[in-house]
């Protein structure tokens, strides 16, 4: 295969047209970039440094390995507001994601035609949280809400797209 | 040498542990609205129980839901990815026999065969049966097996079925002294030890050595088809710790999506 390709090797190559020399020429090729060589054979002069200090600049830049906690700030500059503290207190709770956002997604199916909206992560009375909800959304709309309450997971799904309704619910609430 | 080496990755687990619980601290600070669960410590090195203190589980990892489902999933994956299936049968060419055509194709009265071992004959090869190695391994995805996890220890907890120790050290090197101690507290005749790392105090390394109901782990090892086999699960308080930071973070990971990208056979 090696040889076929050294033999083959002038029909690969890059072909600058002399004439312009305004024209870019990008080299693009696999061929024109170096190979890896070892960091020893380098002209490069660097130095080992043991130094916890200069370590902890080097760790500030590493990205960290968890998602790190929030930091409460009086006002936001975007929409994200952080999840209350009182709203421990009620009857039910969703928690946020590991990302601190609301887990409310939406599933498409069916080409698009099927929009079903998964509330997830909630804990304790879902039932009550299902009816709240219901109501909230059935003023805006003509057809009855349907849901589906799955409180072995901690899910409910509605059939429709109702991701900004409830995200806006969840923020009058606290959640 | 190979004592020292050991020791060595002991000590550098316990500084990555030391670690994980800084990275960690982190998820500590969120409320919650389930509150964490409260369980006792308690002494093995008498018979009688003593209550030494409380510790908080974090309730992400003790109070989970208990998704049967995926402990189901998880047990039944455990038994298949190394399982590989023996099993085999011949196909035509690989049974004794059957070269020459039986009878000639026609003027004989009789439907034309050209082998005794087409697999319409009785005693010829068979069809689409079992081939042998056939693997069984897959990999389930890596959230079902941190929830599995989770789901598994806070089935135990909840249960009754989990303990926590200060620590696996035991006065004597008697096999009839864990026996007396399992019996009185009624952990049930099968009990899983699960200490932090992988070296035990000998103690109970001796005393558990005859016992064939009664076994050590450390918590590296911690699986959901060992947590379900044992009648009890005893955790020592560091192994605790560290199983809650290791599934913290796993939980909590920034890149989620790498975890969960498809599985590669030359993987690290």
């Amino acid at each position: 295969m090696a040889s076929l390709a050294s033999k083959f090797r002038f029909l690969l190559k890059p072909k600058v047209i002399p004439t312009i020399e305004a024209i870019s020429c990008r080299y693009s090729s696999f061929r024109s970039s170096p190979f890896i060589h070892d960091v020893d054979d380098s002209k490069v002069k660097y130095e080992t440094s043991k130094d916890p200090v200069e370590w902890s600049f080097v760790e500030r830049i590493l990205p960290p390995k968890v998602v790190p906690n929030i930091i409460k700030k009086d006002e936001y500059l975007s929409e994200w507001r952080p999840q209350s503290e009182e709203v421990v207190n009620q009857p039910y709770f969703i928690q946020r994601n590991k990302n601190h956002m609301m887990p409310v997604y939406m599933k498409t199916s069916y080409r698009g035609m099927r929009r079903l909206t998964y509330l997830k992560k909630v804990q304790g009375d879902i039932w009550m949280l299902e009816k709240d909800l219901k109501e909230f959304l059935q003023k805006e709309q003509l057809k009855p809400i349907q849901a589906q309450v799955n409180e072995f997971v901690g899910y409910i799904c509605f059939h429709g797209d109702y991701v900004n309704a409830i995200k806006y619910w969840l923020g009058q609430k606290g959640f | 040498m190979l004592c020292s080496n050991l020791l060595k990755s002991n000590l550098k687990q316990l500084s990555n542990c030391l670690k994980s619980y800084s990275n960690v601290a982190a998820v500590e600070g969120q409320k919650h609205y389930l509150k964490p669960r409260q369980v006792w410590i308690e002494n093995l090195d008498t018979i009688d129980e003593k209550k030494l203190g409380l510790i908080d589980l974090h309730p992400d990892v003790f109070a989970a839901n208990p998704r049967i489902d995926i402990i189901h999933q998880n047990v039944r994956w455990q038994s298949l990815y190394r399982y590989v299936s023996f099993a085999h049968t011949k196909v035509r060419s690989e049974v004794r026999g059957g070269g020459r055509k039986p009878w000639p194709q026609k003027g004989m009265g009789k439907s034309r065969h050209s082998s005794i071992r087409s697999p319409m004959w009785r005693g010829g090869g068979i069809i689409h049966g079992p081939r042998s190695p056939t693997s069984h391994f897959y990999m389930l995805p890596f959230y079902t097996r941190v929830l599995g996890l989770t789901s598994t220890l806070s089935v135990k907890l909840a249960q009754d079925d989990l303990h926590i120790v200060k620590n696996l050290d035991i006065p004597t090197e008697e096999s009839s002294f864990m026996q007396e101690l399992v019996k009185s507290r009624n952990w049930g005749p099968s009990v899983l030890f699960v200490d932090e790392v992988d070296i035990m105090p000998r103690n109970i390394t001796v005393a558990t050595d005859e016992i064939k109901h009664m076994n050590l782990m450390p918590a590296y090892s911690l699986n959901v088809h060992s947590m379900l086999k044992y009648d009890t699960l005893v955790m020592t308080e560091a192994a605790v710790n560290r199983v809650i930071s290791k599934l913290l973070e796993a939980l909590n990971r920034n890149d989620g999506n790498a975890a969960m990208e498809k599985f590669k056979l030359d993987q690290v």
